[in-house]
């Protein structure tokens, strides 16, 4: 089922927590929302949610509104533990249970196991990973068509975080239309076809992974000392951003990367290469756009 | 089942109410024990009747009540028990187990005992009632109050939600005012249901004692609705004054009760004043008393009549349905106004 956000706006007094942000998520695909801390990403997923009213905009699900009835198909994993402190881990599946008809005991069961979750412990008494291991096992038993997950591996084990992921790859792969949000950008990556990055509550970088990352490059230069003159390179228009550590220098580029491979040896590089550019580099480089291009230097 | 968490919230006040009426039967049981045999009239009857030196003659005298006339000339004891309706008077006149000359007086329940002693003899006279009369309508009246404690202890269910929940709830197939309005109901179900247990410990505990008796008495039906609809109307105030807030639900409950007994108090404080400043005191509580709910909840006086600061049942019977209703209506409207 596809998402589909059109000009949505959150303002809060005169701060635009979410300014005039659209998205089309494609049903069954795996939608990675990026940004830094107090980008709009947990208020873009309440206005998606209708936690918080929008100030504009238009949210459809699968072309309709967002109803009660939506959630029979719809699941949301919040940012932040909303689990009853004083309920046990069964009482919250029974909720779960009682409430949604897709509801999957045997799953709930196997990813209760999964997580090594005791069905008997408060709330109270787990720790800030087993509280999101539990969100996630109430929204993955619940089988439904959409996902909504804000940072749901927050506070996991590795171990746990891949278990996450294969979940989520698992479940667009059967069809089911994910949107999730993480600080860990390598886990998005692996598991995100499309993704939107977020700044100041505004996209400022969008689209399917594949093609943002055949439009740039790394050209990265090895010199003899570090003693190297950047100069010019700063100023270049199809250069986004300069990353410079000891003797290593790291150009991301738009365009002409054999040009600026030539360039750095002739600037006296001892070995240049051309590498395509990683998703961490998309996202530091779309929250950086703003500056022609960026010196960054590291110790 | 949505309001699965409100159940568990509920099944929780109700065993908390079920565990304090079953030590009050406990010790009910644990009291009446101790005292088996011995310390009913009825039993000091059928002690003197039962002695193998007592003459018992028994006549039905003409307004249809009996005498009983026991002598015991074995024991120096004299005993004259007339029973007329339900009242038993009992006469007796037997050695004292004092020298001293005394004069007691003790009443307890519907039973009162007078004793006179004098140069080793002892005169009791006892009247009382061998059963417990209640009516439906007073019966209720007594569980108002735990109807209100259990009230309180539920009141603020969907500020409850706010503190952190709401993207549990609101992310539920159903709309928000069928949400909270399911949340609400579930609490009304038990509040009913802990004055229910409350009675029914009533009866049990007096049935220990004495065979209690029912009678519908005046206004049940309105008295019935009152009681039921106070806690129901208390409930409904900590809910709409809370409804919106985040966090600080303890802090409604805690000060509504101060505020809801300080309100009447103020009120009729000041109703005799005639300074100016008191008569604006008194029309201000005035106003706050009308929509205080534990305002209308009545005292009973020795007559078992309505009193309250307000006029009569009927009136106060409507105004606790209204403002139910409408503290109920606005904290739904609230409700459904939040962010998360």
């Amino acid at each position: 089922m596809s998402i589909s956000i059109a000009h949505l706006t959150k303002t809060y007094g005169k701060l635009a927590a979410v300014d005039d942000v659209s998205i089309e998520i494609p049903s069954g695909s795996v939608f990675g929302l990026l940004g830094p801390n107090g980008a709009g990403k947990t208020t873009t997923f309440k206005c998606m949610l209708g936690l918080a009213r929008a100030t504009s905009g238009e949210i459809l699900f699968g072309g309709k509104p967002l109803t009660p009835k939506t959630f029979e198909y719809l699941t949301y994993v919040p940012e932040r533990s909303v689990l009853y402190e004083w309920m046990s881990v069964r009482e919250h599946i029974e909720m779960q249970r009682r409430v949604f008809a897709r509801f999957n005991q045997k799953r709930a069961d196997e990813l209760l196991q999964m997580f090594a979750l005791d069905p008997r412990k408060r709330i109270r008494s787990m720790s800030k990973g087993m509280r999101t291991a539990l969100a996630v096992v109430l929204a993955f038993a619940n089988e439904p068509d959409i996902f909504i997950l804000d940072e749901p591996t927050s506070g996991l084990d590795p171990v746990n975080q891949r278990s996450v992921l294969k979940l989520i790859i698992d479940a667009a792969a059967g069809g089911s239309t994910v949107v999730f949000s993480s600080h860990q950008i390598g886990q998005v990556e692996r598991a995100a076809d499309h993704i939107a990055v977020l700044q100041h509550g505004k996209v400022v970088l969008g689209g399917a992974v594949d093609d943002l990352k055949a439009g740039s490059k790394i050209v990265e230069g090895i010199f003899e000392s570090d003693a190297v003159a950047l100069n010019g390179l700063s100023s270049d228009k199809r250069i986004t951003r300069v990353e410079k550590t000891g003797r290593i220098v790291r150009l991301t580029v738009r365009a002409g990367s054999d040009t600026l491979a030539q360039q750095l040896s002739s600037m006296g590089a001892q070995s240049v290469r051309i590498v395509d550019l990683n998703l961490e580099d998309i996202f530091l480089d779309a929250v950086d756009a703003g500056a022609s291009a960026d010196v960054v230097e590291h110790a | 089942m949505f309001y699965f968490v409100e159940y568990l919230r509920a099944m929780r006040a109700i065993r908390i109410v079920g565990i304090i009426l079953g030590i009050l039967l406990l010790i009910g049981i644990i009291f009446r024990l101790s005292f088996l045999n011995g310390a009913s009239p009825e039993a000091y009857v059928t002690t003197l009747q039962s002695s193998p030196t007592a003459h018992v003659s028994q006549q039905t005298l003409a307004d249809g009540s009996t005498r009983i006339t026991i002598d015991d000339p074995a024991k120096h004891t004299h005993a004259v028990i007339l029973r007329s309706g339900k009242t038993v008077r009992m006469d007796v006149t037997e050695p004292s187990t004092s020298a001293r000359q005394y004069h007691d007086t003790v009443s307890f329940g519907s039973t009162s005992m007078n004793e006179d002693a004098h140069k080793g003899v002892s005169h009791v006279t006892m009247m009382y009632k061998p059963g417990a009369d209640f009516t439906l309508g007073g019966l209720f009246q007594i569980s108002i109050l735990i109807g209100v404690i259990v009230a309180s202890i539920l009141a603020g269910p969907l500020a409850k939600e706010n503190d952190g929940h709401l993207e549990l709830a609101w992310t539920k197939p159903v709309s928000r005012e069928r949400y909270a309005l399911a949340a609400i109901g579930t609490d009304i179900a038990a509040i009913v249901v802990s004055q229910l247990g409350l009675i029914a410990v009533v009866l049990l505990g007096t049935a220990m004692w004495v065979m209690p008796t029912i009678t519908a008495g005046r206004n049940a039906a309105e008295l019935i609705l009152f009681s039921l609809l106070a806690p129901v109307a208390w409930y409904a105030c900590l809910t709409c004054f809370s409804a919106s807030l985040r966090r600080g639900v303890g802090m409604v409950l805690g000060l509504g009760w101060f505020l809801a007994l300080v309100i009447p108090g103020v009120y009729a404080a000041t109703s005799h004043t005639y300074n100016p400043v008191g008569i604006g005191v008194h029309a201000i509580f005035m106003a706050l008393a009308y929509i205080d709910p534990i305002a209308y909840v009545p005292s009973m006086s020795p007559h078992g009549a309505h009193e309250n600061m307000f006029a009569s049942m009927s009136v106060s019977l409507a105004s606790v349905a209204l403002l139910a209703i409408a503290y109920l209506a606005f904290a739904v409207l609230q409700w459904r106004r939040v962010e998360a």
